[in-house]
C-alpha cells in the first residue's frame, strides 16, 4: 500500500463501511453487542448508540496532509495495546497507520476481543483487493505471543494508564508511545439550555458509562449564577435519555459505596447536589473544578465561571490529562473559544454530543497518529 | 469556660466512666449498661450536631436531629473517607493537642483525625487492649517493629504502640522501628538476651514489618524461639504486597519463624477515625469463637447493605460501621468499605470493597496487565 491512490481507497472503503453503519445500513450483530455488554458491564442499548456516535465520527475523514507529506516506511511494524473501558479504541489508530504502510498488530483487551476484528471481516469482505495489514488478537498479558508482538514492533502504541504506559516503557524502551489518562469537559453559555444542548451533554457524559477519556466530567456553565437550574435541567434531561435510549444499568456494590462516600462529602460541605434513586448518575454544583470528583459512572460537576478563561485557569493542574471540550456557545464566541481551547491542549472540540465522534484522523493526546509513530 | 465546654466535660468524664466501669469480660452489655450506652449514644450526638457545624448539615439533610431521634442505630454516619475531604472536628481544629493521619497514596491527601484531648482515646485503647492481649500479666518487655509517637507523631498506631510500651512494658522496651527503617542490628540481639534469660516477650508490629522479617533470609538463621508467654500482635493487613497470603499461611511464617503457637499470635483490627480497636486473640476465642475480632463494650458495630446502607440482621454480610464512644470530639457514627458479619460485638471480617480510581481514557494497572 505504497501509492497515495491505494491508500487513498483503502481509507475510502473503511469510511464507507463506518458511514453505513452509522446510518445504520450496516447493523452490529446484537451477538456481539450482548458480548461486548457483557465484557463491559455497559448496557447493550448504550453500547450500540455509541459505536454508532463513533461510526459517525470515524466517517468524517478530513484525508489530512500527513498522507501525502510524510516518506512511508512500510515495513514499519506497529503494536497496538488497547484497553478495554470503551470498545473500539484502537480502531481509529489500527486504521491510520495501516493506511500509511504499516504492518499493525491489536493486542486486544479481554473487554473488547470482538469488534475490531468484526470490523476486519466486514471491511474484508467489502473490498477483497485490499488486503488488510491489521492483524487483531487477544493474547493474555503473559502470553510469549504477545511478548513476541511487543519485541519485535518498530513502534508500540500503548493505551491505558500512566502506570500502564510506564510500565511498558520500562520493558520495551522509549519505542512505546503511550496514551495515558485523561478526561473531557463541556463549557455551555448559560443561554444554551435547549433540549438539543441538554441531549447532547447527556450523550457526552452518559454513552459508555463516561468511562473513555472523550467523556465529559465536569460542565462549566458561563454567566449562571444559578447553577441549580443546570442541575435540574440536566437531571430531567439524563432521566430522559436513560429511560428512552440507553437503559439503566444497576450500580455495583463499589459504585454505590463510592457515591454515598461522595454524598457524604457533598453533604458536610452544603453543596447542592441531584444523585439519582437509582444511582445511573450524580449532579453536583461545585464552586471550583474538584479533582477528587472525577469518578466516573455518570458522575458530573457543574461549575459557573465567568469566562473560557476561569475555565481554563481552574483546569490548569491537569492541562496535560485534557482531551476533548463540548462547546455551546452564541457565534461569535464559540470560534474564539475553539481556538482558545485549541491552543490551551484540547485535542477535540466539537458541539454537545459529539465528544464520541472524533474524526477517523483525530489527534489524540494532541498529536497526529503517524506523525508521532514515525518522527520518533 | 463555656457552657459547651461544660457541656463537653461532662460527656467527657460520663464516658469515661462507662469505659471504666464497663464488664470487659462479660459476653454482652447487662440491660442497664444498654440503657446507659443508649443515653451516652444520644448525649454524644447531641454535643456532636450543636459543635460540629459540618456533621450538622449532613444530619439536617438527612432530616435528622436531636430532637427526632430515638436510638444510636438511627444516628446518621459519616463515610470514613470523609476524613480525608473535611476537618471533622467539634471546634476549631487549632485547639486540638493532637491529629493523627490516615495512611494516603501519592495520588490523595490523607484523612485527618483531630483530638480535644486523648483521655477518652487512650482509657478505651488501654482498657481492652489489657482485657484481650494482656489479661494474665502486669507487665512485659516491648519490641515495636512498627511505628511509634516518639518517631511518628501523626501516627494513630504508633500512638497506640507507645501507649501499650508505657502502660504495658517494662523499662528495657525497644522501639526498632524508625523513619529509617527497621533496625534488625538492635532488634536481634534484644531478643536473642530475652530468649536466653527465658523472659517472655510482647512484640507489636504492622503485619507488613513482620512479614518482611520472615522473608529476610539473614533473620531466618537465627534460631529465635520466644519464650512460653510470650505473644506477637500484628496488625493493618497486607496492603503494598504483591502476592496474596491467607491469614493461616501467615500465621504459620510468623509461628515458624518466632518458634511460637499461632495461638499467640493476636492480631488487631482499628483505623484510625476510630479511637477504640477490635482483637482477635486466645483470650476471645474462648468466650466469642475463633476467626473472629470482638469490640469492646463502648464500641457498637453493624452491617449494612452497601446499596442503601440499611443496618442489616445479626449475621448478615454487609459494609461495617461503627459507633464509638470514645469518639468524642469528631463524629461517633462511622461507615466504612470494610466487608463483615456482625454478631453481637464480634465482626468476621471478609475483605473491603475498594472505591473506584479517577477514570478517562484509560485502565488501571491491574486491570490492563490482567487484561
Amino acid at each position: 500500500m505504497n501509492d497515495p491512490r491505494t491508500r487513498l481507497a483503502y481509507l475510502d472503503s473503511w469510511r464507507d463501511l463506518f458511514r453505513e453503519m452509522a446510518e445504520s445500513q450496516v447493523a452490529l450483530p446484537s451477538s456481539l453487542i450482548d458480548t461486548l455488554s457483557e465484557a463491559t458491564g455497559i448496557p447493550a442499548q448504550n453500547l450500540r448508540a455509541g459505536i454508532g456516535v463513533m461510526c459517525c465520527g470515524w466517517a468524517q475523514l478530513r484525508r489530512s496532509p500527513f498522507m501525502w507529506n510524510i516518506t512511508l516506511d512500510a515495513s514499519c511494524r506497529v503494536t497496538i495495546v488497547a484497553a478495554g473501558n470503551i470498545p473500539g479504541v484502537a480502531v481509529a489508530p489500527a486504521v491510520m497507520l495501516a493506511a500509511a504502510g504499516c504492518v499493525v498488530q491489536v493486542k486486544l483487551a479481554a473487554a473488547d476481543r470482538w469488534l475490531l476484528p468484526w470490523l476486519l471481516e466486514q471491511h474484508q469482505s467489502r473490498s477483497p483487493e485490499t488486503p488488510d495489514a491489521i492483524h487483531a488478537a487477544y493474547h493474555p498479558p503473559d502470553s510469549p505471543e504477545l511478548h513476541r508482538w511487543l519485541t519485535e514492533a518498530d513502534r508500540v502504541l500503548a493505551f491505558g494508564s500512566d502506570e500502564t504506559v510506564a510500565t511498558l516503557k520500562q520493558q520495551y524502551g522509549q519505542k512505546v508511545i503511550g496514551f495515558g489518562h485523561k478526561f473531557s469537559v463541556a463549557l455551555v453559555d448559560a443561554s444554551q439550555a435547549t433540549d438539543t444542548v441538554l441531549r447532547g451533554l447527556a450523550y457526552d457524559v452518559l454513552l459508555f458509562r463516561q468511562a473513555g477519556c472523550l467523556s465529559a466530567q465536569a460542565v462549566f456553565v458561563v454567566g449562571d449564577d444559578a447553577p441549580r437550574r443546570w442541575l435540574d435541567a440536566l437531571s430531567a434531561m439524563f432521566d430522559r435519555v436513560l429511560d428512552e435510549e440507553f437503559g439503566r444499568p444497576p450500580a455495583s456494590d463499589k459504585q454505590a459505596m463510592q457515591w454515598s462516600t461522595t454524598r457524604d462529602v457533598l453533604d458536610l460541605s452544603g453543596a447542592e447536589y441531584l444523585m439519582a434513586d437509582d444511582r445511573s448518575y450524580f449532579l453536583a454544583v461545585q464552586p471550583q473544578f474538584n479533582e477528587d470528583l472525577l469518578l466516573g459512572n455518570g458522575f458530573v460537576q457543574i461549575i459557573p465561571v465567568t469566562d473560557v478563561t476561569g475555565m481554563l485557569r481552574q483546569l490548569e493542574p491537569r492541562r496535560g490529562q485534557l482531551q476533548g471540550c463540548a462547546l455551546a456557545m452564541e457565534e461569535p464566541m464559540a470560534s474564539l473559544a475553539a481556538q482558545e481551547l485549541g491552543r490551551f491542549g484540547f485535542s477535540h472540540v466539537c458541539p454537545p454530543g459529539e465528544l464520541q465522534a472524533p474524526p477517523l484522523d483525530w489527534p489524540n493526546g494532541g498529536a497526529l497518529l503517524p506523525e508521532a509513530v514515525f518522527q520518533w | 469556660m463555656t457552657a459547651r465546654q461544660t457541656d463537653r466535660e461532662r460527656l467527657q468524664t460520663r464516658i469515661f466512666d462507662f469505659i471504666q466501669a464497663a464488664d470487659v469480660q462479660a459476653d454482652a452489655l447487662p440491660a442497664s449498661a444498654e440503657t446507659q450506652f443508649e443515653e451516652l449514644a444520644l448525649a454524644l450526638f447531641q454535643y456532636q450536631f450543636e459543635a460540629n457545624p459540618a456533621y450538622q448539615n449532613l444530619c439536617r439533610r438527612r432530616g435528622v436531629t436531636p430532637e427526632n431521634i430515638a436510638r444510636c442505630q438511627d444516628i446518621p454516619a459519616v463515610a470514613t473517607a470523609s476524613f480525608k475531604h473535611v476537618d471533622l472536628f467539634c471546634g476549631d481544629p487549632a485547639e486540638a493537642v493532637a491529629v493523627f493521619h490516615t495512611s494516603g497514596t501519592t495520588q490523595s491527601r490523607p484523612g485527618r483525625h483531630f483530638f480535644r484531648t486523648l483521655e477518652l482515646y487512650r482509657a478505651a485503647a488501654m482498657r481492652w487492649f489489657r482485657a484481650c492481649c494482656l489479661p494474665d500479666v502486669e507487665r512485659l518487655p516491648v519490641l515495636i517493629l512498627g511505628p511509634s509517637i516518639e518517631h511518628f507523631p501523626n501516627s494513630s498506631l504508633g500512638q497506640m504502640f507507645s501507649w501499650i510500651r508505657e502502660t504495658f512494658g517494662r523499662s528495657d522496651s525497644l522501639i526498632a522501628f524508625t523513619p529509617d527503617g527497621m533496625a534488625y542490628d538492635r532488634a536481634i540481639p534484644w531478643l536473642l538476651e530475652r530468649i536466653a534469660r527465658r523472659e517472655p516477650v510482647l512484640i507489636l508490629g504492622t503485619s507488613l514489618a513482620l512479614w518482611n522479617w520472615c522473608e529476610n533470609e539473614a533473620l531466618r538463621r537465627e534460631t529465635l524461639t520466644l519464650p512460653e508467654g510470650s505473644r506477637i500482635i500484628d496488625t493493618g493487613g497486607y496492603k503494598g504486597k504483591k502476592q496474596a497470603l491467607s491469614r493461616e499461611a501467615f500465621l504459620h511464617m510468623l509461628s515458624e519463624t518466632f518458634r511460637l503457637a499461632p495461638e499467640w499470635i493476636f492480631n488487631e483490627y482499628g483505623m484510625t477515625e476510630l479511637s477504640s480497636q477490635m482483637y482477635e486473640s486466645r483470650f476471645t476465642a474462648g468466650r466469642f469463637g475463633e476467626g473472629v475480632k470482638v469490640a469492646p463494650p463502648w464500641l457498637r458495630i453493624m452491617s449494612c447493605d452497601p446499596q442503601t446502607l440499611t443496618v442489616l440482621p445479626e449475621g448478615q454480610r454487609g459494609v461495617l460501621r461503627f459507633f464509638d464512644l470514645a469518639n468524642l470530639d469528631s463524629v461517633a457514627m462511622l461507615q466504612t468499605e470494610d466487608v463483615g458479619a456482625v454478631r453481637g460485638r464480634t465482626v468476621r471480617l471478609e475483605g473491603r470493597l475498594i472505591s473506584a480510581e479517577p477514570r478517562g481514557c484509560s485502565l488501571l494497572a491491574e486491570e490492563i496487565l490482567q487484561s
